[in-house]
């Protein structure tokens, strides 16, 4: 326990009233001093007996758990290893003063001698200086050695920065190589991708001109006829007229598919409106009765002068 | 020996120590002559410390110490530090209500440094009375050095039928209230 102690026992132990206060009662009455006495001899036993307890208490809270005793024993062992350290310490602090103190006394020896002037003082004198030399010599090659070892921790910083730039390099090296690689996996991927679309580009525009030529194939089923004007002569009004009756007197269909067909179509809207609601079933089902009358030859000519005129 | 401790030495004859710690001395002075001005039946001695350890070279002629009195000056930070430092060179035994801290110049508030909730816990840590005064009035600190004596009679076992480990139970069940 090297460390500085700054406690300081300053008050020493004061027992001055308390020797007062027997002395004053000596002085004032002879035969109350018995008295006291035994009240004081049996406070004092009383005393005695708590602080026997007490310490009768603590021994036996010591002894009874044993949990205790192991804390005790190591407690015990750490205060040995406590103070042996102490006592090395204590041991190394002797000798380091002991080694003062002789080279102390050597100093003060040689000194002595020196004073005397003698042969053996030039002696002495010679053997100082040549200690002198040899130690500042001692010393430059020291300083020597010295920075000797700060150039080769120097180099040895140096080569360790070296090392190091170089590990960092390495690694760009290696993670240049990952990227180059990944770059070529990707193009390879991309390529093939490119080819897929092309194939798929064409195959769909197969799948098209097939679907188109299936369309072109289909039967085809003309909704509109329009008629042959070039080869069928136009033909008079008259014909017309008369085309017309057979068509509702007889059974031919309007929409069938005939050659009267296309004189049908030739009729004005006007004659076509007053025609739509006589249908061929009503034309033919209709009674005698009902039907127009036929016309006779003098009506014929009757009528067609006025027309004329 | 670098920790106190309350049994190691014998009790000596109607006789009684304490041990006042504090970096304050003049309070201490002031405090220990109050303390030796009080009536009394037994000899009292008083050690002074500013901190523990206490120097092992006179430990032998040192009698047994049967209560400490930590003192924490509530105005100064560095007082209560040293404390502090200086309870880890008392044993355990000791808490056993043979130590207790005198919170001074608990009269000025507005001039605290330490907070009293770190001293209370303090207190609470160590199992310890904390006892609050102003040393610098006259009065207070006459009534605190009766407090001390009783205290100090009773750690030292001179009051028959109490130990010190009753009466710090007794004031922590107050304490609790």
């Amino acid at each position: 326990m090297a460390a500085p102690r700054r406690a300081t026992q300053r008050a020493a132990p004061s027992t001055a009233p308390a020797a007062a206060g027997p002395g004053a009662a000596k002085a004032s009455v002879a035969g109350v001093e018995e008295k006291l006495d035994v009240l004081t001899l049996v406070r004092l036993r009383e005393q005695l007996k708590q602080q026997f307890m007490e310490c009768s208490t603590v021994v036996d809270a010591g002894e009874e758990s044993i949990p205790d005793q192991v804390m005790e024993e190591g407690l015990i062992e750490a205060t040995v290893e406590e103070l042996e350290r102490e006592i090395e310490q204590a041991k190394i602090s002797f000798q380091n003063k002991t080694l003062a103190l002789h080279r102390v006394q050597i100093m003060d020896a040689l000194r002595t001698k020196l004073r005397q002037n003698d042969d053996e003082s030039k002696l002495i004198l010679e053997t100082i200086k040549r200690i002198l030399m040899l130690s500042t010599a001692a010393m430059e090659s020291q300083k020597q050695a010295r920075e000797m070892e700060e150039k080769l921790n120097d180099i040895k910083r140096k080569r360790l920065s070296l090392k190091q730039a170089g590990e960092k390099k390495l690694l760009q090296i290696r993670t240049m190589k990952k990227k180059q690689k990944e770059e070529l996996e990707g193009i390879e991927v991309g390529e093939m991708l490119k080819r897929i679309r092309r194939n798929l580009q064409k195959e769909t525009e197969m799948t098209t001109l097939i679907q188109n030529i299936f369309q072109v194939v289909k039967p085809h089923t003309p909704l509109i006829k329009f008629p042959d004007r070039q080869s069928t002569p136009k033909p008079k009004i008259q014909e017309t007229l008369q085309g017309r009756v057979p068509p509702l007197h007889g059974s031919a269909v309007p929409l069938s598919v005939g050659s009267k067909q296309p004189a049908l179509e030739n009729i004005s809207p006007i004659s076509r409106v007053q025609d739509v609601p006589d249908t061929s079933e009503l034309v033919r089902t209709l009674p005698q009765k009902y039907r127009r009358k036929t016309m006779s030859d003098e009506e014929m000519e009757f009528i067609q002068p006025q027309q004329s005129s | 020996m670098s920790v106190v401790r309350p049994f190691d030495k014998l009790p000596v004859l109607n006789s009684a120590a304490i041990l006042l710690v504090g970096t304050d001395e003049d309070l201490q002075q002031q405090l220990a002559q109050t303390i030796l001005k009080e009536k009394k039946d037994f000899k009292i001695s008083i050690h002074l410390a500013t901190s523990l350890p206490l120097p092992a070279e006179r430990d032998h002629i040192r009698p047994r110490i049967d209560l400490i009195v930590f003192m924490i000056n509530v105005q100064s930070k560095y007082s209560f530090k040293n404390i502090e430092a200086s309870l880890a060179h008392v044993d355990a035994n000791f808490f056993l209500g043979k130590v207790c801290f005198l919170v001074t110049g608990v009269g000025r508030v507005n001039r605290c440094s330490v907070e009293m909730s770190a001293v209370r816990k303090l207190g609470e840590v160590y199992c310890s009375p904390l006892i609050f005064c102003e040393l610098e009035l006259e009065g207070i600190r006459i009534s605190t050095a009766q407090r001390l004596l009783r205290m100090l009679q009773i750690c030292a076992g001179h009051v028959p039928g109490v130990s010190a480990l009753f009466f710090s139970s007794l004031m922590r069940s107050s304490n609790d209230e």
